[in-house]
């Protein structure tokens, strides 16, 4: 009966938290035109980053007019492959995408982009795999199509294969540098 | 058989198998003591709705004792839960709270043989599955418990690891393929070859149907030494509507939806056969569970699909029942598929190939009840009720109300077969208690005093009732009919057979449970209740920018998203007006997105349910000012102003919503209402077109 008792009062802890890192995409250290923060209701916290429609909206493929971008700064706790997922709202299929860039300012063609066509609504998109190491790094969303929203976006050790952020989360301060 | 088992559950860290390598020493040591090991949490908390995914290694499949445990309140001091049994012969699921074990649903234990088997327990709403391999093997229906907790406890035969938690959201994928051919995109071939392609280059492009196909763009798939299979999505989607819009190439090929895809081998399969096929056992239209690559029909029939021509095929799949459509008519409705959760497909056989467009994949949550011998289990009451003969009965004098469902339920559709005799019988919603509940009621003239001839939404509180629609019967209905109640934001609207016979505009969807009601000295009976989502609204849409078909000349089809609109013939902007091509009967909704909101004035009118040369049901007017971020509304109808409201957009961008379901018009500025009026006229026959005007 001892036995039982000291068995029953021991909680295990079977799987280990995934590093999770949260940033909401108005958290960012800079911004720049035609980058735009935007006060929307329906986003966490009520506010997102925009790069607003233009005028007339593009209907092809043409590229962005400018290097509009909002870039983050944030502390990687453990080196590994981080999926990177954005929490997205899209205008429609010449509206939907964004440059996703870790630790540079360039875009080349293979530059990766963060892309659905899920449209006029907030979900979650995944991104690219990034190889990030222990510590600090930058994240740039990068101008690539008008009318592209960003509400949060997310890293995450879990494979998108077994994990899919599905609901808006809560900011992991800790990981972000100020 | 004690020792190995936590042997390897604990083989995760150092520490851990330390201290249960000492408790195990201390059990053995213990003698005559029967210890069980102790619950392994999952770190993370994770609230419903949720999905948890593991491996189960069975050494000792006639010995397997392994418990599962869901929704718990606590890790430290644990007293209310979910427990999931797994044993050699049975599966269980109870609901453990306040020292008490209930059972709520006990099944047959598969074969299970020395191995890994992956296992997934669902929890959504009011349910809970248990999941092998994929397959359904126990569930229940309860909605006490809502804790974040989840453990597993692995007593003999068998050990749990490498358990994982995925919080459930708004399930929702869509995928037009409107992207340049060769983009890097979500899907995964499984067989065949498969490419995105631009309709600009297919000879078949005149020939195109835009209601079918939103766009030109599509995906293509061919056989190639068998069936061609490509998928998308997660491994926990289970209670959900798959579609997809289909069109075979040439004779030889077939197109499918597959759902709930395990691998290359294993998934359901909604198949559309070539009309224009050779012919044998697989023409047709089938639902098909393929299971490690052999094919069984779970039902058929004669039919198939032209080639060339597009189609709509779609699944709604939920509790392990599925209901299959072709051009939404109803083909199949499964009680019991294979899979129980999984990603979605799309499948082709045939060297000729077959284009697919469109696929959407939204959350699904219905209930079927047809009153077999434990049907009541997942019933409340009060009052006299009873089954026999596959259908429940209620008898007077005293009313009564069956009540099951997720009590978090709202804007839906309850419908029953009901036949009532010197009774009235009622659809139930919004049920939060026998003192609080809403109820469509109805009862032909040998009904009860108040009811007879007449249809009623009510409201029942702990004060009385509330009577919020009633209306005269035109003729006496028949004793047995389909009724039907929906629940929508902002209104109530009781049906019986097509014909809506009540209505009641509401502040907000009643929240609750649903059932039936049954009221007067006879007696009243129903063979059959269901509950749907309300049903998907079809969306039109401006989209100027599409309509440049010089640039675009593949797009002529498709100058809009879905249901291309008339061109306006008036080229002053000020005066112009576009009207949809499209046909609009029931409830209509709109949404003009407005932006530069106090940085310009402006005026926008849309003329609602009306057509062309005719005069619409009402009109509203939206005006803003220069300076003010403030909107405002107007709905008129003929020349009589019916209402007018005022509200602040915060922004200088906002959308607003008018809803116009019978004669009730609402209006919603984001997310908050603003205008909820009755519109005195009714057209007197159905109107052709819903227009915008701007």
């Amino acid at each position: 009966m001892v036995a039982v008792a000291v068995f029953a009062a021991m909680a295990v802890t079977s799987c280990a938290s995934a590093a999770n890192i949260v940033v909401e995409a108005e958290s960012f250290r800079l911004i720049k035109p035609s980058m735009v923060v935007k006060a929307d209701r329906t986003a966490s916290k009520s506010k997102c980053i925009a790069r607003p429609l233009n005028r007339p909206h593009a209907a092809t493929e043409t590229g962005p007019r400018d290097a509009g971008c909002a870039e983050y700064r944030v502390r990687i706790p453990a080196a590994g492959q981080y999926q990177f997922w954005g929490r997205c709202w899209w205008y429609d299929a010449c509206g939907n995408s964004f440059f996703v860039m870790a630790d540079t300012t360039t875009v080349t063609t293979q530059t990766p982009c963060l892309t659905d066509q899920l449209f006029r609504k907030w979900h979650w998109v995944a991104g690219p795999l990034l190889n990030l190491s222990a510590g600090e790094h930058t994240i740039r969303i990068q101008y690539r199509e008008d009318g592209a929203q960003m509400d949060q976006f997310l890293l995450t050790t879990t494979p998108r294969t077994r994990w899919t952020p599905t609901r808006a989360a809560t900011e992991t301060r800790q990981y972000i540098v100020r | 058989m004690l020792i190995g088992s936590w042997a390897a559950i604990h083989l995760r860290g150092p520490m851990v198998l330390r201290t249960g390598i000492v408790l195990v020493l201390l059990a053995s040591v213990t003698a005559g003591a029967h210890a069980e090991p102790a619950w392994v949490f999952l770190e993370d908390d994770i609230a419903p709705p949720l999905a948890i995914g593991g491996s189960l290694a069975v050494s000792d499949p006639p010995n397997l004792d392994v418990r599962l445990l869901v929704c718990g309140d606590s890790r430290e001091e644990l007293t209310s839960y979910y427990l999931l049994k797994l044993s050699g012969s049975r599966c269980s699921i109870s609901r453990v709270a306040d020292g008490e074990t209930v059972l709520l649903r006990e099944a047959p234990m598969p074969t299970v043989t020395a191995g890994t088997v992956a296992f997934a327990v669902h929890r959504d709403g009011w349910r809970l599955a248990l999941l092998l391999n994929g397959v359904t093997v126990v569930k229940a229906w309860d909605a006490a418990l809502t804790g974040a907790v989840f453990g597993s406890m692995a007593v003999s035969g068998g050990t749990v690891s490498d358990a994982y938690g995925q919080e459930i959201g708004e399930v929702m994928a869509a995928d037009t393929f409107e992207r340049e051919e060769g983009a890097k995109d979500d899907w995964t071939a499984l067989s065949g070859t498969w490419e995105h392609v631009s309709l600009r280059e297919d000879r078949q492009a005149g020939q195109m149907q835009a209601d079918k196909t939103t766009n030109a763009f599509s995906y293509s798939g061919r056989g190639k030494g068998g069936p061609g299979l490509t998928t998308l999505g997660n491994w926990w989607w289970r209670n959900c509507s798959y579609s997809v819009s289909v069109r075979c190439r040439g004779t030889d090929s077939v197109a499918g939806l597959a759902f709930h895809v395990q691998d290359a081998r294993n998934y359901m399969l909604l198949r559309a056969a070539n009309r224009m096929g050779a012919a044998g056992p697989d023409a047709g239209l089938a639902l098909i569970a393929v299971c490690d690559g052999n094919a069984t029909i779970l039902a058929q029939r004669p039919g198939g699909i032209l080639p060339d021509q597009w189609y709509r095929l779609r699944a709604v799949a939920c509790d392990d029942r599925a209901r299959c459509y072709l051009d939404d008519e109803l083909l199949f409705d499964e009680p019991n598929v294979r899979f129980g959760q999984g990603p979605v497909g799309m499948y082709v056989e045939g060297a000729d190939g077959a284009s697919f467009d469109d696929v959407l994949v939204s959350e699904w949550d219905d209930f079927r009840e047809s009153f077999g011998p434990e049907a009541l289990a997942r019933w409340e009451s009060t009052g006299e009720w009873g089954v026999s003969e596959g259908a429940v009965h209620h008898a007077g004098p005293d009313s009564g109300v069956l009540a099951t469902g997720d009590p978090l339920w709202s804007s839906m559709v309850v419908s029953a077969t009901a036949a009532g005799r010197r009774a009235a019988p009622g659809l139930v919603a919004g049920y939060q208690s026998p003192d609080d509940y809403y109820v469509f009621r109805w009862a032909n003239s040998a009904g009860p005093s108040g009811v007879a001839d007449r249809a009623q939404l009510v409201h029942v509180t702990a004060d009385g009732e509330e009577m919020l629609g009633d209306e005269p019967l035109p003729a006496d209905p028949p004793e047995t009919l389909v009724a039907r109640l929906e629940v929508r934001a902002g209104l109530l609207a009781g049906y019986l057979g097509e014909r809506r016979v009540v209505v009641a505009p509401l502040a907000a969807a009643p929240e609750g449970r649903v059932g039936l009601c049954g009221l007067g000295d006879g007696t009243v009976s129903f063979p059959a209740f269901n509950v749907e989502p309300l049903a998907e609204r079809r969306a039109a849409r401006v989209v100027k920018e599409f309509t440049d078909t010089k640039e675009h000349f593949e797009m002529v089809e498709w100058a809009s998203t879905r249901h291309a609109w008339v061109l306006p013939t008036d080229k002053d902007p000020a005066t112009q007006v576009w009207w949809t091509k499209g046909d609009y009967y029931g409830p209509l909704e709109v949404r003009v997105p407005i932006t530069k909101i106090g940085s310009v004035a402006g005026k926008a009118t849309l003329d609602l349910l009306g057509d062309k040369a005719g005069q619409p049901l009402c009109r509203v007017v939206i005006a803003a000012a220069k300076g003010s971020t403030s909107l405002s509304v107007t709905v008129t109808a003929g020349e009589a102003e019916v209402g007018t409201a005022s509200a602040d957009a915060a922004g200088e961008e906002a959308e607003l919503t008018i809803s116009v379901t019978g004669r009730v018009v609402e209006v919603t500025l984001g997310e908050e209402p603003m205008l909820q009026v009755t519109v005195p006229a009714v057209p007197a026959t159905a109107p052709q077109a819903a227009a915008a005007g701007g």
